[in-house]
């Protein structure tokens, strides 16, 4: 069991600031281990669980939820014990699974209001609330029809909305973008970012779709074969080693690279047309906008640059992949 | 603050006792499987019978102040052979009826036709209504993946059995238990004086106990059929196939041995081979409870039976219900 002091300690967590504590958290499927020694914080705010496909990460929400029995190890969710207060945990908890999940026969704002009521909502209630729900998720009209007749974005709807309608203080949402159209995605990031922002609701978003988690997430927990590869702030995993502007140009951004390079700077031109310039001091800033008055060029944006989500992922994957690899040898 | 306000909001609502998650499960299942127009249909067949049987509890009381037909029925009585509850619990009837005697066979007529009602009609739609209702219960769930909108919430796996087997248990009550009681009330109206309540207050209570004697191990036997495949028709293909190989399996290993009995004229007692069929050994706890049949070495093996299948049924479900959770 996670002691828990009244102020926090160096060492230990701080539940106030932590929405999930997990310690040392192993999980074995007979002869393969689904989780090493999993040990994190995922604090208040959004948090992006990713992975590759088998890194252990759906296995991990199973023993959140108290779905699962970890083999080994203790963890706290909303600073209630993981598997012995698991009823209360679910209570506490909005799930949205990532596969299609509907009781057929029933239309979406029953299909909502029966999972307000599992969580006693009293039925009138119920029936309210879902609906102000759906009407917070977009759905309009097509509430009323059976859910064997949804399209895929419009079962996502239905999903996030039965997992928000008891109001949970933490949301676990499994792919909620995946098959949504760009509108309805950014809809759906909005969504998640109110909820956040506005709500002090706890997220954990759990996808393969890495701009979403760069746009929405506030930190990021990578899992790679069962073990933690990353878990910090986003901004932190962001920010580039070196540091550097994005300039974005009206027109081929050529000439400007050259006229820069002449300047002294380093600078790459990136496959999306984007110009990557090795320096953010203003100094710099004030030589790409007389270069750019000089050549008679347009500039959109300078923006300082960020590590993309594609490159911290791949790096920390491949980090742990080669640790395990000599750890095995 | 706008009339309507599509934004979030929040909710600190009271909540109503946790114990009443089980009974949303059960009736979003009663209101699902209602939505099935053959499902209606039988359940407005199943009202049939009470017709009947209320003409022969009628027929019946009238039989105490019509001389006609009491002959008629003392002769029905009188011709049934060797065995039949009825005939062995009021033996030979005189041709003439006294108000005592008539009090006197009452309780067991009563009984006999409530028993039959239960065993003949309602056992048949019994069977048919399960096929029906149960086997989509747990595999569509299965299907499209509905556990988890229990199983992530604070649903136990105790919750969600007690509320699919209230599904079942609704339906079939309403086919059963509910026609026999509103018929023993029809008897009670139909009988000369409301006194015979005094001598047939028993009666609902045998009711009771027997539609729970047929209510537990059905529906549990179906459910786990239920949560065993995918596809629900391969659950109602095993629900029927059980009873009607059952019923064939004892038929022909009972023709030969009851021939033989029966011309010697004794009373063929089938013992073990009636475990081979489900509706005898329903049948056997059923009369029981009726107070009809009482050989131990009969009414005993049934019980264990039917308390076997139910553990059986129970450990599967609870197993199979989880199972999806545990990869």
């Amino acid at each position: 069991m996670i002691e828990r002091p009244s102020s926090p300690g160096p060492n230990l967590p701080d539940c106030t600031k932590n929405a999930i504590e997990l310690r040392s958290i192993t999980k074995s499927f007979r002869r393969f281990q689904a989780l090493h020694d999993v040990t994190v914080d995922f604090p208040v705010g959004v948090t992006g669980l990713l992975g590759p496909n088998g890194a252990g990460k759906s296995t991990l929400i199973k023993i959140l939820l108290g779905l699962l029995r970890s083999t080994s190890g203790t963890g706290l969710v909303l600073g209630k014990e993981i598997w012995k207060q698991s009823q209360e945990i679910r209570q506490l908890v909005g799930y949205m699974p990532e596969d299609d999940c509907y009781l057929p026969s029933l239309s979406g704002v029953e299909c909502v209001q029966f999972a307000a009521r599992l969580n006693c909502l009293p039925a009138t209630e119920a029936l309210r609330r879902s609906h102000e729900i759906l009407d917070f998720c977009g759905a309009g009209q097509e509430r009323y029809r059976t859910v064997e007749t949804y399209s895929t974005g419009m079962r996502q709807k239905l999903k996030f909305a039965q997992a928000l309608v008891h109001d949970p203080k933490l949301l676990i949402l499994d792919e909620p973008t995946s098959g949504l159209d760009p509108d309805e995605r950014d809809a759906m990031l909005n969504r998640i970012r109110v909820l956040s922002r506005s709500h002090q609701k706890s997220i954990v978003i759990c996808t393969h779709i890495l701009p979403d988690v760069q746009q929405v997430s506030d930190f990021v927990v990578i899992l790679s074969s069962g073990r933690v590869s990353v878990a910090k702030p986003m901004t932190e995993l962001s920010r580039p080693l070196v540091p550097a502007l994005q300039v974005r140009t009206l027109g081929p951004p050529d000439r400007l690279r050259d006229c820069l390079q002449l300047k002294g700077f380093d600078v790459k031109l990136s496959s999306t047309g984007l110009l990557l310039v090795q320096s953010d001091s203003r100094e710099c800033f004030k030589t790409i906008w007389q270069a750019a008055a000089e050549l008679e060029m347009v500039i959109r944006s300078i923006t300082p640059a960020r590590n993309s989500m594609e490159t911290i992922f791949l790096e920390a994957v491949q980090s742990t992949t080669q640790a395990t690899e000599n750890a095995d040898s | 603050m706008p009339i309507h306000s599509p934004s979030y909001r929040s909710w600190e609502g009271h909540r109503v006792s946790q114990w009443t998650r089980w009974s949303t499960i059960c009736f979003t299942g009663v209101e699902r499987a209602s939505k099935s127009r053959w499902l209606r249909r039988l359940l407005f067949f199943a009202l049939l019978p009470l017709l009947l049987f209320g003409t022969f509890f009628f027929l019946f009381e009238q039989s105490g102040r019509d001389p006609r037909i009491w002959r008629s029925f003392s002769g029905f009585v009188n011709r049934m052979p060797p065995g039949n509850p009825l005939g062995d619990a009021i033996g030979p009837l005189p041709l003439t009826v006294t108000p005592e005697k008539f009090d006197e066979v009452r309780h067991p007529v009563w009984s006999f036709l409530l028993l039959t009602f239960l065993r003949v009609p309602q056992a048949f739609l019994m069977v048919t209504l399960i096929g029906i209702v149960a086997p989509p219960l747990i595999s569509q769930d299965l299907r499209t993946r509905a556990y988890l909108i229990y199983f992530a919430r604070p649903i136990s796996r105790l919750e969600y059995v007690a509320g699919k087997f209230g599904v079942v248990g609704f339906f079939l009550l309403s086919i059963s238990a509910m026609p026999a009681l509103l018929l023993y009330g029809v008897a009670v109206m139909l009988s000369p004086s409301v006194d015979v309540v005094m001598s047939t207050w028993d009666l609902p209570i045998r009711i009771l106990i027997a539609s729970t004697f047929m209510l537990i191990p059905t529906t549990l036997v179906a459910l786990a059929f239920s949560s065993l495949t995918l596809e629900s028709r391969y659950a109602g293909f095993a629900w029927f196939a059980m009873w009607i190989i059952g019923h064939v399996t004892y038929s022909a290993l009972i023709a030969i041995p009851s021939m033989e009995a029966a011309q010697d004229d004794l009373v063929y007692s089938p013992g073990w081979l009636i475990l081979t069929s489900p509706y005898q050994v329903l049948g056997v706890v059923q009369s029981f409870a009726f107070g009809f049949s009482s050989d131990p070495s009969v009414v005993l093996p049934s019980f264990l039976m039917l308390f076997a299948v139910s553990i059986i049924s129970l450990v599967v479900l609870f197993r199979r219900v989880a199972a999806p959770m545990r990869v």
